[in-house]
């Protein structure tokens, strides 16, 4: 469920800067960098904080 | 041309050919055929200077030109390349099945694909404009007006449908195993990391299409006209 909510999070912010910003959507690339920081490496560090 | 379906369509085909198949040249396969010319069909400024074909369809599609990448024998041969010559038979049948769903996914243009090339005959459905001959936010537009926007749609839904194959129990049990070249990344980053890349193509397909589709429709207003063939309103190209 957490993952989902992670994922979902990382989707809303995504679509967000892609609609404003279109050019950050054009390559699969970017979003699988995007994805993992923000699904896997801002989390895992949120985690080790706590 | 699709948007997000060769994204979305490895996926499918995943849950399908389970341990028959391995994801990373699945997925190369399915975004070959426009690899290297995609940039070149809309154009791009490098320090100031203009690069464009001069006829983009002639260029992604045709005969001259670069529209045998979404025949059939191209799948063939890169497969007998990794096959044979790199010694991966996975690798080569499964960059075959994606190169193959790309090369008929985008039969369901106007423009379509010389499919049986060396035969120049151009296979097409036409059921969505092909557009991108006006440049890549008309382009957009128009794909998220018509059809094939509806196309992308059947498989975000096919995806979510099977959902398991997303999950890191699937990824473990057996992406992992089917593919030699995750155990080898695995070196460099960790098992959670390897799943969120092998997440990063349907994500990237999903969202993409709810932002252009939000893009087209809530920013810029642009009509849905859901016709064969349409939309309507931009230039269709034609073989």
């Amino acid at each position: 469920m957490n993952t989902l909510l992670v994922y979902l999070g990382a989707a809303v912010v995504y679509i967000v800067v892609g609609v404003l910003w279109v050019d950050f959507m054009l390559s699969v690339i970017v979003a699988a960098g995007y994805l993992i920081v923000a699904a896997w490496l801002v989390p895992s560090a949120l985690r080790r904080l706590r | 041309m699709s948007w997000a379906a060769h994204d979305l369509e490895p996926y499918a085909f995943q849950r399908h050919l389970v341990l028959k198949i391995a994801f990373v040249p699945l997925l190369l396969g399915s975004y070959a055929p426009d690899l290297m010319t995609k940039w070149f069909v809309y154009g791009i400024t490098v320090f100031g200077v203009k690069l464009k074909a001069d006829d983009p369809v002639q260029f992604h599609r045709g005969w001259p030109g670069f529209g045998f990448t979404h025949s059939l024998l191209f799948g063939v041969v890169m497969c007998l390349l990794f096959w044979k010559v790199f010694g991966s038979k996975i690798w080569g049948v499964s960059f075959l099945i994606g190169q193959w769903a790309h090369s008929l996914t985008d039969t369901g243009d106007t423009v379509g694909t010389m499919l049986l090339f060396p035969w120049t005959f151009h296979f097409h459905v036409g059921a969505w404009a092909y557009a991108g001959q006006t440049g890549r936010m008309t382009d957009a537009a128009a794909y998220f007006s018509g059809l094939g926007s509806m196309w992308d749609l059947v498989w975000i839904l096919y995806g979510f449908y099977a959902w398991r194959v997303l999950t890191t129990e699937y990824f473990d049990k057996y992406i992992f195993p089917a593919d030699r070249s995750w155990a080898w990344a695995n070196r460099m980053l960790p098992r959670m990391g390897l799943v969120t890349l092998y997440r990063a193509a349907f994500f990237y397909g999903t969202c993409r299409w709810i932002a252009w589709t939000i893009w087209a429709h809530v920013i810029h207003h642009y009509p849905y006209d859901l016709s064969w063939g349409g939309p309507g309103w931009v230039p269709a190209a034609h073989p």
